[in-house]
């Protein structure tokens, strides 16, 4: 086990520069999610560590030691690839224990680790079966067994779920999870998936354009986003945004009249950008109030989502199951004030506000 | 289902009998036009010798100038002398010297020339043994001619029984197209329809029966009918040639040279009659039809041509011979389409023919769409495949194929002389050595040429594939007559350079090992870009990320390779080893045109060598066994090595 340090790491392609400026702290035994939408540097990032890119600019190190030279087979890590990448010619045993014969281990102690890995993954009756006779979840176990029969420094996951289907994608992402409960290993977790990343991660680190936007823990990042990237990526359904201005100490867009909220007491941009998650509208109005048309409903069960208008922007809004609203009713929604963000139009950075009581 | 047996075996024998139909109405025309067309120029010789003998001057010239005239399927006809045209069916080329600057004229010297050394070769010949008298004249010359034409030439001979000058006419007899297979198509059709119409399940098996009997019968009854009024026809139609001839004041005075199926007899001016020779048929007949020949003037019912003093004598009672055994002929492969059929049967009963009948009704459209090709691949393999073997078992005599058993097989395989060259084991060894350092070559560099282009890092890959791919896209006897010519003693490329760094040339096609060296490097030149190009295209669908993981895993580089590329080729590489194990093992051009089987054909392999024995030492059974042996070697290996690799299940499936 070991820790990983990305210091002001870049990545080219000729002229193209894929990562811009990285740098990362992960703990021994952390759990960290790369995330962000696909071109944004995650999986580049994470091919760095492996040792599959070279580093243009930068230092990397695992544990103590500098690895940027250092050949994949000697950085002691383990990594789930997206196809699985399982070696079509071989059973699930010789898969599994492909990487400890290539490291000479005595096949007594190869035969112990498979069976451990085997068994806690479940696929002990599979281990003489090639992988095209497994399903995806099977060969999604396999390849989890082949990186973690070798007790790696650090596990990478290359979008590990994304080939599965929506049902057994939730079912892995738990076993994901209980394998890093039992094993503690520092882990590295490319996923373009918020949900994922909210669900999994110790620590999130929002990517994009080749640029880390936000790191931190998952509730911090849906808590205080720190620009509306980060905002409008974590959470889900999505955050709405308004354009308002401060005007007679109300902020005022088309369709939005609210109070400044009373976090927000410091003196404000004129141009900014009102962040309210759907699940803050509520029913019944209150000191701010926005004025809608729905457009779709989805029902949910537990909740139901509202595809609204306000005035030709489009917001989403989280209603409970047995409010009573129609499509293309018009409806005003209370705004909960402690929880709204602001962010500066023009730096798409937050105003930061006092801190708030906790949710 | 019984009917479906019964239906392919009566297709068997349909087929067998159109295609023996085909070829014999093919035959017998052929025959008869060239007959015909060496019976004129047989006369116009003749005519020659006799006016150089004495007899009126111009009389050649006038036969020639009428000939046209009398029989419109003559062309064209002249008489050379040295190189002067003595006479010609156009007056105005008769007289004329040939011109050295005609291409005509000159081969036609040039065919003069060597019908007069045949000659006079025949005639040292006759002298040593005399048995060859009863062939007196053989030496004629036939050529087929673009349109159907023939051209015959026959030598002019004086007293003394020498080539003084050339006959030589040409002939259009029109051939006549004959619908005799579509008949026996017909007759096989008529009776399955009827068939199908009586068969009822509860009778299916004796109705079955009956159909293969009548179709049999009938088809040898048809075809012997046909050959036969076919061969009246044609002997009708040399007898009206020889009428012609008579009425044009000449016919040949030639004694049956080869024994005859019909006589036709000529009755010169002083009234001696001559037996004329006019239809091929086989020696066994010889005594019977020179017989019936001689004796033809008492035989009644024959047609008379008659002109002048000269008459012709057609008479059909010597067909009965050729008839009966035209029968007998066709009986025995009614019994062999029979045993054939009986094998279908056989098949039937088993439930294979039901289970291929009902896979075919199931797949109806598929076939459609599949027949083409199949009836392609039965004419083009199938056929000549079947011929190939069938020949194996026969053994060729005065171009007659006999039935010989096993005995072209035995005499291969128990000859254990292996220090003679021509040895088949010998030739089996040189294959098999041949065979191996080439496949061994074509994989090694083809896979590590592959491995070089499969480099990402690479740049202008797409030139050297072309560039590569080039030695597979030239015609590979170019490739080996330029390989030839490199490895040439003298003047080659190869001995060139030794001689340029100061070493000693080397007479490459002198001994075995240099040999054998210039082949195998010729056809490793020509066969590496197929495992190229094999490899290349399972390279590149080996996915990276295997390579990414296995790196991660902690492969090396030769780990990779070995663990990852290798498992991973085999399905692609097996197959193309095998196939270029076949195509190598059969390489024909390259042993033929770069090594030519020197020295003394020991580089030969097999498959030259069993073309030597057809068409150089003319052993065409002994051949056909040969080649029948390599095709069993082969299908053994294949077999063999499918089972051991399980080559044709795909990794990916």
């Amino acid at each position: 086990m070991a820790s990983v340090t990305l210091k002001n790491v870049f990545k080219r392609y000729g002229d193209n520069l894929v990562v811009r400026d990285i740098s990362l702290e992960i703990e021994d035994g952390d759990f960290v999610v790369l995330v962000g939408p696909s071109g944004c540097g995650k999986s580049t990032t994470l091919r760095m560590i492996a040792g599959l890119e070279d580093i243009s600019e930068g230092t990397l190190s695992i544990g103590s030691r500098v690895v940027n030279d250092v050949s994949p087979r000697d950085r002691d890590v383990a990594m789930v690839f997206q196809s699985y990448a399982l070696y079509p010619h071989m059973t699930v045993e010789e898969n599994i224990s492909f990487g400890l014969k290539l490291r000479k281990m005595p096949a007594a102690e190869i035969t112990k680790r498979v069976g451990e890995a085997a068994t806690v993954l479940g696929i002990t009756d599979l281990l003489s079966r090639k992988p095209k006779q497994l399903s995806g979840g099977q060969r999604q176990r396999v390849a989890m067994g082949r990186a973690i029969v070798r007790q790696p420094a650090v596990f990478l996951f290359d979008e590990p779920l994304s080939n599965l289907d929506a049902k057994l994608r939730v079912q892995m992402r738990a076993e994901i999870a209980k394998l890093y409960q039992r094993l503690k290993t520092t882990t590295v977790y490319v996923t373009h998936d918020q949900t994922e990343a909210m669900t999994l991660a110790k620590h999130i680190v929002v990517m994009s354009g080749g640029i880390v936007q936000q790191v931190g823990a998952p509730l911090d990042l849906y808590r205080a986003p720190a620009n509306t990237f980060v905002a409008g990526f974590i959470g889900s359904p999505a955050m709405n945004f308004f354009e308002v201005e401060v005007s007679d100490g109300r902020l005022k867009g088309r369709g939005v009249d609210l109070p400044i909220p009373p976090r927000f007491s410091g003196s404000l941009p004129a141009q900014l950008t009102l962040g309210v998650r759907p699940e803050h509208f509520r029913t019944g109005g209150g000191a701010g109030t926005v004025r809608m048309r729905v457009d779709v409903l989805e029902p949910l069960g537990a909740i139901v989502n509202a595809l609204c208008d306000v005035e030709g922007v489009s917001v989403t809004a989280t209603l409970e199951p047995d409010t009573r609203v129609t499509v293309g009713e018009h409806i005003t929604l209370g705004v909960d004030l402690e929880h709204v963000h602001l962010f500066d139009r023009a730096s798409t950075r937050a105003v930061a506000g006092a801190p708030r009581a906790a949710a | 289902m019984k009917l479906g047996s019964f239906a392919a075996a009566a297709a068997v024998i349909t087929l067998v009998f159109a295609l023996l139909a085909f070829a014999q109405s093919e035959g017998d025309l052929r025959a008869h036009a060239d007959t015909s067309a060496l019976l004129v120029a047989r006369a116009v010789a003749w005519t020659y010798a006799e006016e150089q003998a004495g007899d009126p001057d111009g009389r050649t010239q006038r036969l020639l100038e009428a000939l046209p005239g009398e029989l419109p399927a003559v062309k064209s006809a002249l008489v050379l002398k040295g190189n002067k045209i003595v006479a010609h069916s156009a007056p105005d080329q008769a007289g004329r010297s040939l011109s050295q600057d005609s291409l005509s004229d000159k081969a036609l010297y040039d065919s003069a020339q060597a019908v007069k050394a045949s000659a006079s070769k025949n005639v040292e010949e006759r002298e040593r043994d005399p048995s060859l008298k009863q062939d007196p004249y053989p030496e004629v010359e036939i050529a087929s001619l673009p349109g159907g034409a023939v051209a015959a030439s026959a030598p002019v001979r004086n007293d003394e029984d020498r080539v003084v000058g050339l006959a030589r006419v040409e002939m259009a007899e029109p051939l006549p197209t004959l619908p005799y297979p579509a008949l026996i198509v017909l007759i096989g059709l008529i009776a399955m329809a009827i068939f199908l119409f009586f068969a009822r399940r509860s009778i299916a098996v004796p109705a079955g029966v009956v159909l293969l009997l009548f179709i049999a019968v009938a088809d040898v009854w048809a075809l012997s009918g046909f050959r036969f009024g076919l061969r009246r026809s044609v002997t009708l139609a040399t007898a009206q040639n020889l009428g012609a001839l008579a009425r044009a004041g000449v016919l040949p005075p030639d004694v049956s040279r080869r024994p005859a199926l019909i006589g036709a007899l000529g009755r010169d001016a002083h009234g001696r009659m001559y037996p004329i020779e006019l239809v091929d048929v086989r020696p066994v007949d010889r005594a019977m039809t020179r017989s019936a020949t001689l004796a033809l003037g008492a035989i009644p019912g024959g047609e008379r041509f008659e002109a002048g003093d000269h008459e012709a004598w057609f008479v059909e009672s010597s067909f009965e011979a050729a008839y009966d055994r035209d029968f007998s002929d066709l009986s025995r492969w009614a019994f062999l389409s029979g045993m054939v059929a009986i094998g279908l049967f056989v098949m039937g009963a088993r439930g294979r023919i039901h289970a291929f009948w009902s896979a075919f009704t199931s797949n109806r459209t598929a076939y459609g769409y599949l027949a083409p090709a199949m009836v392609g691949m039965g004419i083009l393999v199938f056929v000549p495949v079947v011929f190939g073997i069938v020949l194996g078992f026969t053994d060729r005599r005065y171009n007659v194929f006999e039935f010989a058993g096993l005995s072209n097989y035995v005499a291969i395989l128990s000859d254990f002389d292996f220090t003679s060259t021509k040895n088949f084991y010998f030739k089996l060894g040189v294959t098999f050595l041949w065979t191996g350092a080439n496949v061994m070559l074509h994989v090694g560099i083809g896979l590590f040429i592959a491995l070089l282009l499969n480099d990402e890092m690479l740049r202008a890959k797409g030139i050297y594939r072309v560039l590569l791919v080039v030695p597979w896209a030239i015609p590979n006897y170019i490739t080996a007559l330029i390989w030839k010519g490199m490895f040439h003693k003298q003047f080659g490329a190869v001995n060139f350079f030794l001689d340029a760094v100061g070493l000693e040339p080397v007479a490459w096609f002198g001994s075995f090992w240099p040999a054998f060296m210039t082949n195998v490097a010729t056809n490793t030149w020509l066969g590496f870009p197929f495992m190229m190009v094999v490899s290349l295209g399972a390279l590149s669908s080996i996915p990276n990320d295997l390579y990414e993981a296995a790196f991660v895993d902690g492969a090396s580089r030769w780990q990779r390779f070995k663990d990852i590329t290798l498992p991973l080729l085999m399905p692609a590489l097996v197959p193309a080893v095998i196939m270029g194990t076949v195509w190598t093992f059969n390489m024909f051009n390259i042993i033929y045109l770069v090594s030519g089987g020197a020295p003394d054909g020991a580089t030969d392999i097999l498959i030259t060598d069993a073309f030597r024995w057809a068409f150089e030492r003319d052993k065409y059974g002994y051949a056909a066994a040969y080649s029948t042996i390599i095709f069993l070697i082969l299908l053994f290996f294949t077999l063999l090595t499918n089972k051991v690799t399980g080559a044709t299940k795909g990794a990916f499936e």
